[in-house]
């Protein structure tokens, strides 16, 4: 399996985007975007995890994972991205 | 260290290898999980050994006796307390 086709990837990157969180690249239309250029249409993407913070492992296995990111307990009342 | 605490300690570093593991089929030049895949393996391998020093053989492959098979000297599991 070869990821290096995410190595270096371009977010479109346009006049608006200092104007707002710079990590987070808009189209020229000014919405969103955290799709590198030339991401085909019409097609179902997931978005590849980048290192960030890990818990220590106490708190790994407490969470059931390593990557706070990826700590999303199922919470009905508050959706799944309530954080206890 | 307490058995159960060395324990709970080996399980831990075993969850945080295997998560790891998980990210680096995926991100298999991420340097800093490598990183922290070898220093979890040493830190595992490290408190396995010292769970074989002080209590003997965690797993039926860590017997180190050469006179006696000591793998059966603790109780059998359902000989274990109900705890």
């Amino acid at each position: 399996m070869d990821f290096s086709m995410f190595e270096n990837m371009r977010f479109s990157n346009d006049y608006q985007r200092s104007a707002n969180n710079s990590m987070t690249p808009r189209t020229v239309s000014g919405s969103m975007s955290r799709f590198p250029e030339e991401t085909p249409l019409a097609m179902a993407y997931v978005p590849m995890q980048q290192w960030s913070e890990v818990y220590d492992e106490a708190e790994a296995f407490h969470a059931g994972t390593l990557f706070p990111e990826l700590n999303l307990p199922f919470e009905p009342e508050e959706g799944c991205y309530g954080q206890r | 260290m307490d058995r159960d605490k060395l324990f709970r300690t080996i399980q831990m570093y075993g969850f945080a290898i295997d998560e790891i593991v998980l990210y680096l089929d995926t991100h298999p030049n991420c340097q800093h999980a490598l990183n922290y895949y070898h220093k979890y393996n040493e830190l595992k391998r490290e408190a396995v050994e010292e769970y074989n020093r002080l209590y003997g053989p965690l797993t039926s492959r860590q017997v180190k006796s050469r006179e006696k098979w000591t793998w059966t000297n603790e109780p059998w599991p359902w000989e274990r307390s109900a705890d």
